[in-house]
């Protein structure tokens, strides 16, 4: 009997259950982009781009010191690929595909091997930054921006998080085993459309280059980039990530300082191997619409190890007077890449009667090119809060760069651009360029520094009794960009800038929603997902989903 | 012998800043308590009552407040260790956000309740008993701010039970003596010293029609919570 007894666990299991139900439709605002027809079609954001319904379901289970939790949604795409075979029609995960997420499956001990000692294994999220939707010290799980109503989100993966708390003062570890890549919007690879916005840091490589591109398009072989392979970093101790933060607060302060080294979740390329295809290609609605052949580039991508110092803070102002105080939080990041170099090959390429055999590149002084240069940069956000009476809740940030921004180079700092679009300059010799190795008396490009500087303001109005709320947020773009061009009279280069408001430039977001609860856990909500500006700012590229309205339903129980 | 205590509690409560300092003494026998809340809350022109429900652990002026309903708002903590230091945990977004005190001024989950409503335990600390009348079950304390205290309200006329100083009615007014939120506070019950209301009911006169009840279901007074109740890392992993 009291064998029985001391064999009896001392505390009771306790399980919780609670769950979402959601629908989510979503309708294109955007025309679709025009490719030439010989370009691979890709994912295109149009029409109905999202039509989901999910189930998401939460189960902690608890027991004494020891936990366990289980965050999973079942996603039914609602979309039917647009060409399936014959036999497909009687599969029904190939007509309606289905899809997993599993944010959270974790075992937890609390108080484990003293008090204040917690242990986290398993799949989970873990984030360090203060900030509101935009985190550059959330750099230990990837970011998840596949909905782009959802920026912000990391997606889980596997890692061990350990905790020790003294007071108000944590420090916390994390192990992450295995790289995990971001999720990108379906929109993403359209990027790979604009073979002109080559990533080499060295300008003279990049004229030349986008200048006998654009002398074999004249010769009737343009070039497409076929496809881009990812290649996460192997699951190998080496690549195993690991962050540390020790986070307190002081006074009506939250202070927190962390330490991360691992993989960027946002890859460069590597790798490019050019193939020569020959055609003809031909339009097929348009037999006079044709090419003689394709420089098809395959395209491959690494994902460069960084190590991220980041700082936290949060707390209040106070303002004079009976003026309620002024919510702050600052989260700032100092990212050390490592240097990527890009490899440049191709096989037997004939133009003109003149040969490239197979083999490397030529590059300008031997050494490869740079995509990735090993400067470190800084990333922060700082943000405001306030509450109008009542109702009104207003937050505006100030981004310094967003997460898929990669590299040195701003507005304030540091001098490093990136290439938003190239084109023949007007009367350029663009045989002479190309057959000299020169491009730099034909090439015209459109730059944008690398860290992009963001306004973000959002209004929330709240109504009959925090049921309603109607939310207005804009992101305006206010880096800018630059426009180098050349003289063919000169040949003479010269750089203008052109302001963040100018015509050229802007670029914003508008985000108005109208949600309400219906109570019981019942809600719906309407709005529109806005993104404006020319191809070569942030939210007017193709590549960022273009505009939507959208719809959503859910209960919670 | 009885006589004498009723003659000593009488002469206690004879005037209004002794009749202030009895309640707050009254408010705050107990050590600790946990009181797990079901809440009816109208809207303006609302037909039917939302519902929510919430356990709330406080210990002097730090509380931990965890939503069991609605659904969607299951698992959601509030953290309060002073009125500049606030936190919540957002299940659905996975982290631990602090909030600025301006919040307070959106109501408690937009209910009639505000988040110094909830909070307030101690009224001699923002206010300063200034007159007092009296019936044969009850004093009516007038209670004016206290100048920089960041009272939530310029004055209170606060209804106290002669039975167990404890208030039945709180009318929070305008500084021109207006009142714009009735509380009323019943059904008390009793363990040992420390006594809590049954029914807490707010009116906010400035939307007319718009209430919020909270039931007392369960409640336990003096369990020795522990300080690490009150911590940014059980807020983030719960009890």
């Amino acid at each position: 009997m009291t064998v029985l007894w001391l064999a009896a666990p001392s505390f009771a299991q306790e399980v919780d259950f609670g769950g979402k139900v959601a629908s989510d439709l979503r309708f294109a605002l955007s025309e679709p982009e025009e490719v030439d027809p010989w370009v691979p079609q890709l994912a295109t954001h149009t029409g109905i781009p999202w039509n989901r319904t999910s189930l998401g379901t939460r189960t902690d289970a608890s027991a004494g010191k020891w936990r366990g939790v289980a965050d999973v949604e079942l996603m039914l795409l609602g979309q039917t690929p647009t060409a399936v075979s014959l036999p497909d029609l009687s599969d029904a995960s190939a007509t309606s595909p289905v899809r997993i997420e599993v944010d959270a499956l974790y075992v937890e001990a609390r108080d484990l091997l003293w008090r204040g000692h917690d242990l986290r294994i398993g799949q989970q999220v873990v984030q360090f930054g203060v900030g509101d939707q935009f985190n550059p010290t959330n750099t230990i799980n990837p970011n998840d921006v596949e909905d782009p109503l959802r920026f912000g989100d990391q997606a889980g993966n596997a890692m061990i998080r350990t905790d020790m708390t003294r007071g108000m003062t944590t420090f916390t570890a994390v192990l992450v085993p295995v790289f995990l890549p971001a999720r990108v919007p379906a929109s993403a690879p359209l990027g790979l459309s604009e073979v002109d916005r080559l990533p080499f840091n060295e300008e003279e490589l990049r004229w030349r280059i986008a200048a006998e591109k654009a002398f074999a398009e004249d010769l009737g072989f343009p070039t497409v980039v076929s496809t881009a392979t990812a290649e996460p970093p192997p699951a190998e101790l080496e690549n195993m990530a690991v962050a540390l933060r020790l986070g307190t607060v002081i006074g009506s302060q939250d202070l927190g300082v962390s330490w991360y080294r691992g993989h960027a979740d946002t890859p460069v390329a590597a790798h490019t191997h050019t193939t020569q295809l020959t055609g003809p290609f031909c339009d097929p609605e348009d037999a006079d619409r044709c090419v003689d052949g394709l420089l098809s580039s395959d395209v491959t991508l690494t994902f460069p190890e960084i190590t991220v110092y980041g700082v936290n803070g949060a707390g209040e102002l106070p303002l004079p007077g009976k003026a309620p105080p002024l919510g702050w939080r600052i989260e700032a990041a100092v990212v050390v890449p490592e240097r990527v170099h890009s490899t440049i090959t191709n096989d037997d390429i004939a133009l003109l009667g003149v040969d490239s055999p197979a083999g490397e590149y030529a590059y300008p002084g031997g050494d490869t090119p740079t995509v990735l240069a090993d400067t470190p940069y800084p990333k922060w956000v700082v943000g405001l809060d306030a509450t109008l009476g009542r109702h009104v809740y207003v937050n505006a940030q100030w981004v310094h760069g967003t997460f898929d921004e990669l590299g040195a180079g701003d507005n304030l700092l540091q001098t490093g651009f990136a290439v938003r679009n190239s084109s023949v300059a007007k009367d350029a010799a663009l045989g002479v360029c190309a057959l000299t190795s020169d491009g730099s008396k034909c090439i015209d490009e459109t730059l944008r520094v690398r860290q992009s500087d963001l306004a973000v303001v959002g209004v929330d109005v709240r109504f009959r009794s925090q049921r309603g709320l109607l939310r207005l947020f804009t992101i305006t773009d206010l880096t800018g960009l630059r426009s180098s061009t050349v003289n063919p009279a000169t040949d003479q280069r010269t750089e203008t800038r052109l302001g963040a408001f100018s015509d050229e430039a802007l670029s914003f977001v508008l985000y108005p929603e109208l949600s309400y609860d219906l109570g019981d856990g019942l809600s719906l909500a309407g709005g529109a997902l806005v993104q404006l500006g020319a191809p070569e700012t942030k939210f007017g590229d193709p590549a960022a989903g273009g505009s939507f309205a959208f719809m959503r339903a859910a209960y919670a129980f | 012998m009885s006589s004498a205590l009723w003659m000593a509690t009488f002469a206690l409560a004879d005037d209004a800043p002794t009749v202030l300092t009895e309640t707050d003494a009254a408010m705050n026998r107990a050590k600790d308590l946990t009181i797990q809340w079901t809440v009816a809350d109208m809207a303006p022109g609302g037909k039917a009552p939302r519902a929510l429900g919430f356990q709330v652990r406080v210990k002097g002026p730090k509380s931990l407040t965890s939503f069991d309903a609605p659904a969607d708002l299951k698992g959601t903590r509030v953290l309060v260790l002073a009125r500049d230091q606030m936190w919540v945990w957002l299940p659905s977004y996975g982290k631990v956000r602090r909030i600025a005190s301006h919040v307070t001024e959106q109501g408690f989950m937009g209910t009639s309740y505000s988040h110094a409503d909830m909070n307030a335990s101690r009224f001699g600390d923002a206010y300063t008993a200034a007159s007092m009348t009296e019936t044969g079950e009850a004093w009516v304390v007038q209670l004016d701010a206290k100048p920089d205290a960041h009272a939530p309200y310029p004055q209170i006329e606060m209804t106290v039970a002669k039975s167990n100083h404890l208030p039945t009615r709180i009318a929070y007014q305008t500084a021109e003596g207006k009142t714009i939120k009735v509380e009323t506070r019943s059904d008390y019950a009793c363990q040992a010293a420390v006594c809590l209301p049954g029914v807490m009911r707010m009116e906010d006169l400035t939307r007319p029609g718009a209430w919020t009840e909270l039931h007392r279901a369960t409640w336990a007074a003096d369990t020795g919570l522990a300080d690490d109740v009150f911590t940014v890392r059980t807020l983030q992993m719960g009890l």
